[in-house]
């Protein structure tokens, strides 16, 4: 192979992502000589036109960044607009967030795990392929989707865009009557997670680790969502005001979405496999004993893997989503008041794919000055790159087909959303 | 009773033809027609026909004609499925729920889909005056459908 000259991988439009990419990888010879996950969706701007827009405005438009993780931009931007005013939610309230956030994770891990990925697995090139060979397992998928939906909708006022959550609370708190149907459906949902940590703990998965740096929220009692501080594998441990002290983001040529790197140590991985591997103690019982039986460490550092560890989140989201349920006492208001007071506010919350960060400034009438957005998925850019830079060496014998299957398997071990990144995804193998 | 689905997005020009013939059949309160909208995403879709032996989905199409040409798509031609505009980031879109429906045995038994050809799907456009006189002209077919067992729906296969 290595007397092969040179050849490319390209895949023009990702399949089974969100958003519009594409991917090129360009070979000379054994040597990979480029890669770029090219990030062509336009940019949306969100951050300009959000200024000028009242602070309480800011969750229900940064909600429309993504169909998939609206609750993930509500929640990151509640807490920052929290911590300008002073006036941060906790007790019941923070338990309803993260009740609302546990139905975001088990509808987009769902989707993900069965529906984007799994197919990548089976060999076949959709869930729709899939579905004829193994119809229970699509829906077993769509059912364990459909209560994640169902949980949005009861907190969130609709499944898709939420309308519920304001600065200091929400809009309207359910009853205990309205959340208690949700507990025989939440029990049926943690069954087929655990099912599907054994479905998935059968793939095969290629040999590859990566020394990671793995970043994502900790706090000290909790499996991170809503709050923590930032911590990372090589010993970073900060409150979120000082991300941007780490963290930068760049801009590259190939993308629209801004490259994002620790400073001084380069790039970085959020999602799953980093939550996992920095709080694998948190996690309830069930959760790490299906990750165990599932032949899972309690740190995993090969991102095939991370299907596994999206499918042990999954049962995490649903046993806390019970436990928020079992201990739910309504709050007597649906939202503390805030009042606006001028400074600079950041938050954080952990989105189905990593880490959310938001900062704004705004004035003392509560008008947005500045906004920062740092998604996921412009995190994970880099790593994404960096595990085609090391991964096609090592598969070179593989034909062109099944080579570049493998690499867009490899992007979607990420579930890059490039809708949120940007504001795709095709794949090139190109020899030269 | 017939489901009636008007499916696509209203804020992306054409593709908002399938919800403004859903809005518009509304208020026309039409007997024997339950009306709803959806954005088209397939695995919400899949689940709005459970239970119901018959719907008539409507969509906006591209490539398949004229713009405002109304057509009939054979929901077992995954050609034609192929040319429903799905305006969306999301890669789940009509096509994809008549498959994976057809797959999981989860198709209405009488499944109609109309799609009216567009021509501009930029975003924040209204319709364009073809696709208009094409969404009303859809509405006053659908008005007419009669309960399932007592009429044929629609015009033959093809353009209109």
């Amino acid at each position: 192979m290595s007397k092969r000259s040179s050849r490319s991988i390209v895949v023009d439009a990702l399949a089974r992502v969100e958003g519009e990419g594409g991917l090129t990888v360009r070979l000379k010879g054994s040597r990979v000589a480029e890669v770029m996950l090219r990030i062509y969706e336009p940019p949306r701007l969100f951050e300009a036109f959000l200024r000028g827009r009242d602070f309480r405005e800011v969750p229900d438009i940064t909600a429309r960044i993504c169909g998939i993780c609206p609750v993930a931009y509500q929640m990151s931007s509640v807490s920052a607009m929290e911590a300008v005013c002073g006036v941060p939610v906790v007790g019941q309230h923070r338990a309803l967030r993260r009740l609302l956030y546990c139905g975001e994770w088990i509808e987009s891990h769902a989707l993900h795990v069965y529906m984007l990925h799994a197919p990548d697995f089976l060999g076949y090139a959709s869930a729709i392929d899939m579905a004829a060979d193994h119809p229970q397992v699509v829906q077993d998928a769509l059912e364990l989707k459909k209560i994640g939906n169902d949980l949005v909708s009861v907190l969130g006022g609709r499944e898709i865009h939420p309308i519920n959550t304001r600065v200091g609370g929400f809009y309207r708190v359910p009853t205990r009557r309205e959340l208690e149907p949700l507990t025989s459906r939440l029990e049926r949902a943690l069954e087929l997670s655990l099912a599907t940590v054994r479905f998935v703990s059968r793939l095969e998965f290629p040999d590859f680790e990566q020394g990671y740096e793995f970043v994502s929220l900790h706090d000290p009692d909790e499996y991170p969502l809503t709050s923590g501080r930032v911590v990372s594998s090589n010993g970073l441990d900060i409150p979120v005001e000082e991300f941007e002290d780490h963290f930068v983001e760049e801009h590259v040529p190939h993308s629209t979405a801004l490259h994002s790197v620790r400073r001084g140590h380069g790039a970085y991985l959020v999602g799953p496999l980093a939550r996992y591997n920095l709080n694998f103690d948190l996690l309830p019982p069930v959760a790490r004993e299906a990750a165990t039986e599932a032949g899972l460490e309690p740190v995993c550092r090969n991102p095939f893997r991370s299907i596994v560890v999206r499918a042990v989140e999954l049962v995490f989201a649903c046993h806390e989503a019970l436990r928020l349920i079992r201990d739910y006492d309504p709050p007597g208001e649906a939202a503390l008041s805030v009042e606006p007071r001028a400074g600079v506010g950041h938050g954080a919350s952990e989105a189905p794919r990593g880490l959310l960060y938001h900062r704004y400034v705004i004035d003392d009438a509560g008008l947005v000055q500045e906004a920062r957005i740092v998604p996921p998925t412009a995190q994970n850019q880099k790593v994404m790159e960096n595990d085609l830079w090391h991964f096609v060496p090592l598969n070179l014998e593989l034909p062109k087909e099944d080579l570049t299957w493998r690499c867009e398997q490899a992007i979607r071990n990420y579930d890059p959303c490039i809708s949120c990144a940007t504001h795709f995804l095709r794949l090139e193998l190109l020899r030269e | 009773m017939i489901r009636v689905i008007g499916v696509g997005n209203p804020e992306r020009g054409d593709d908002g033809a399938g919800r403004a013939v859903a809005r518009r059949l509304r208020t026309r309160k039409p007997c024997g027609l339950e009306v709803r909208e959806s954005d088209g995403e397939a695995l919400r879709l899949l689940t709005s026909w459970d239970g119901v032996d018959h719907v008539v989905l409507v969509d906006a199409c591209r490539g398949r004609g004229r713009p405002g040409s109304i057509h009939v798509v054979d929901p077992g031609d995954a050609e034609s499925l192929a040319t429903l505009q799905t305006v969306s980031t999301h890669s789940f879109g009509v096509g994809a729920a008549v498959g994976l429906a057809r797959a999981l045995h989860r198709l209405p038994s009488d499944l109609v889909i109309y799609a009216i050809e567009g021509r501009d799907f930029r975003v924040g456009g209204g319709l364009t005056p073809a696709v208009n006189r094409a969404v009303d002209a859809v509405v006053a077919l659908l008005v007419h459908l009669s309960p399932p067992g007592t009429a044929s729906p629609g015009p033959r296969q093809g353009e209109t």
